[in-house]
């Protein structure tokens, strides 16, 4: 994993530079700085030429610009990378840092100790998300973009889908919360085997069924609420179950 | 033949006008519904050809009901009574045109089309650009349908009868005088919306003084701070200045550690703040924001606020906004008071294309699902509290720009509303 520091505090900076050997020395061997400047015109020549995976930015730059804007400017040419911002107490920015610029993660400045911690932390997220960047195959995800942050959301763990009374609004339930997005149920439908058109508004996960009210014709999912299910379909949804079951055993 | 052409006719009229004032979706259940009311009204009046009021009146309920169902508002049976007078005013001005001055056939019938059209379209644009005022509280609602019911009644009774039994000169005489009652009418109806209108925009003048002001108390507050941190200041150097005078470097060291940076915390914290909010040009949530920042330090809250660039306006009716904001705020201070180390994050984050809210706050580690704090009348206090989440659920939901987000994750609960720019 390729890491670029940009801190103009030479103190800092070398701080830092110590700090990401000795955790890659003794971890992670792979993780190698390849750029440690206080420069942020070198940082963007760099990202012209070259990728790398984790950068870690300081915001406060004695330069015309901050760490906010080489963010910025480098997600638009990698939207993968990983982003570390490294911030003083006065402007802790954590959710404008997730949402606006998806950033990884923030470090404080704080007794050098303290920066040990939190940049280790960061570090070992970093790596996860470049091995999993790395990985090809994976389950079938729900991308829903909040801002410039991507949430994944595994189609396994979908409740299920509804439809709005405005049209193009789609409502997801898991087991976390809800989350409402644009887009058509039509969509979703062959995503994953499981997933069961019910109804006009309602595309249901079999995996989460917790019963089937025959004569309401209604089905009540694992987070406690009611699905409809239109009367053409109660047939194939009990059928659909029960071979689910005989899967399963 | 002639009959059912002309239910068919009545249907796309009064049916079609109604689909397009309420800039409902046409789908295949809806037409099928309606058109079957249709059809059952034509039967009746078929069924009963001497007294045509009862169809007429059937018609109205009908239709409004059937409307009220698709749509949900109220203001269906206002539609349902308005669009059959425009109907039938129009019918009649120009059947009397045409017995006047003797035209044919086809000049009849674009006559009523022309006049028809024009007439539903003034209506629908009237009701647009009142539809705050319409929609907000019932008592215009109420008496717009008294004014609207009555004129029908009138209109009935003193137009179509004699038109009816053949007596035209009754007729004519009913419709000029009518049609100069009807422009009265119409000018009051509209004095009454405007009135209602600009007390309202009072009402919501007023709050957002009231806000205002909030928002200068809190600022003398974080004066009057800063110029307690001036005081202690002086104190702070003095005690320095003895720790170093006696060399006492631990004690300097505890003492710049506990005190120093604690005490800067804490009191930059506020001000931080509220330099934050500086950035929000809403008045009436920078009043809100302000005054339940102070509740939650009242009640030793750490709150974090982060505004990074700043922000005009949100495509959101502010009353809604204030609600909700003031909703997730209260329930965030609530939720904090359960748990041990409690935090409250918000932020107002502008894209280009979209304003983010985000709301967390530290959640207590409880099996709770999250669709069953969406239910109405569900609190983990007992009994009607905790409405405000499905309160704001459901105002967020009206909006077609407007995208609303409720997790849990790692022990925040999370609220993001996302708002598209119109």
């Amino acid at each position: 994993m390729k890491v670029v520091i940009c801190e103009d505090d030479q103190l800092q900076r070398e701080q830092l530079l110590k700090e990401i050997q000795a955790y890659a020395s003794f971890h992670e061997p792979s993780i190698e700085v390849v750029l440690c400047t206080g420069s942020p015109d070198e940082v963007l020549a760099y990202s012209q030429l070259q990728q790398a995976d984790c950068y870690l930015l300081d915001i406060e730059l004695n330069h015309q610009l901050d760490g906010m804007d080489i963010a910025m400017d480098l997600r638009k040419n990698d939207p993968l990378t990983s982003i570390i911002f490294i911030t003083t107490h006065a402007d802790r920015l954590k959710l404008t840092f997730s949402y606006k610029l998806a950033a990884l993660d923030f470090i404080v400045k704080d007794t050098p100790k303290r920066i040990s911690i939190q940049l280790r932390e960061a570090l070992q997220a970093a790596f996860a998300t470049y091995k999993q960047i790395g990985q090809s195959e994976q389950l079938p995800m729900i991308q829903i973009e909040i801002g410039e942050r991507i949430k994944n959301i595994k189609v396994q763990d979908i409740y299920y889908l509804e439809t709005s009374s405005l049209p193009h609004k789609l409502s997801l339930y898991d087991r976390n919360g809800f989350y409402e997005f644009y887009g058509k149920l039509r969509d979703f439908e062959q995503l994953d085997g499981l997933l069961f058109r019910c109804h006009k508004s309602f595309l249901i996960n079999l995996r989460h069924v917790r019963e089937v009210n025959k004569k309401e014709r209604t089905v009540l999912m694992a987070n406690g609420a009611t699905c409809d299910v239109s009367f053409r379909l109660i047939r194939e949804l009990q059928k659909r179950l029960s071979l689910q079951t005989k899967d399963l055993s | 033949m002639l009959f059912i052409t002309f239910s068919l006719l009545n249907y796309i009229i009064v049916y079609g006008s109604l689909f397009y004032v309420f800039s409902l979706r046409v789908t295949g259940t809806r037409l099928l519904s309606s058109f079957l009311a249709n059809a059952f009204i034509a039967f009746l009046s078929y069924l009963l050809p001497n007294s045509l009021w009862m169809s007429m009146f059937s018609s109205i309920l009908i239709s409004g009901c059937l409307f009220y169902l698709f749509s949900r508002r109220t203001s269906a049976f206002l539609h349902a009574i308005v669009i059959p007078i425009c109907t039938l005013l129009s019918e009649y001005t120009s059947a009397l045109v045409v017995h006047h001055f003797d035209l044919p056939l086809y000049i009849h019938a674009s006559l009523i089309v022309l006049q028809l059209v024009m007439l539903v379209a003034l209506y629908k644009r009237v009701i647009d650009s009142f539809q705050d005022v319409i929609r907000s509280s019932t008592l215009p609602k109420a008496v717009l349908l008294l004014i609207v019911g009555l004129t029908f009644i009138v209109f009935y009774s003193l137009v179509f009868i004699p038109a009816e039994q053949g007596e035209f000169n009754l007729t004519f005489f009913n419709l000029s005088l009518l049609f100069l009652y009807f422009l009265i009418m119409v000018a009051l109806s509209s004095i009454l919306l405007y009135t209602m209108t600009k007390e309202k925009k009072l009402a919501e003048k007023k709050i957002e003084q009231q806000q205002f002001s909030h928002y200068i108390q809190a600022l003398e507050q974080v004066n009057r701070d800063m110029q307690a941190f001036h005081h202690d200041y002086a104190n702070i150097l003095l005690s320095l200045r003895g720790y170093m005078e006696i060399e006492d470097w631990d004690g300097l060291k505890d003492f710049f550690e506990t005190q120093i940076m604690k005490v800067e915390e804490q009191t930059f914290a506020r001000n931080r703040i509220f330099h934050q909010l500086d950035r929000l040009g809403i008045t009436e949530i920078k009043g809100l924001l302000a005054t339940k920042l102070m509740k939650a330090d009242e009640l030793s809250i750490p709150i974090n606020i982060e505004i990074p660039d700043s922000i005009e306006a949100i495509s959101l009716n502010t009353i809604d906004l204030t609600r909700i904001l003031g909703i997730f705020i209260d329930n965030a201070i609530e939720e904090s008071s359960l748990v041990n180390d409690p935090q409250i994050n918000l932020a107002f984050i502008s894209m280009k294309q979209q304003v983010i809210i985000v709301f967390e706050n530290k959640m207590e580690e409880r099996d709770i699902s999250i669709s069953a704090l969406y239910e109405d009348h569900y609190s983990t206090k007992g009994q009607n509290r905790g409405l405000g989440l499905p309160t704001a659920k459901k105002i967020l939901s009206g909006y077609p720009n407007v995208t609303f987000n409720s997790h849990i994750e790692n022990g925040w609960f999370i609220h993001i509303v996302i708002i598209e720019r119109c």
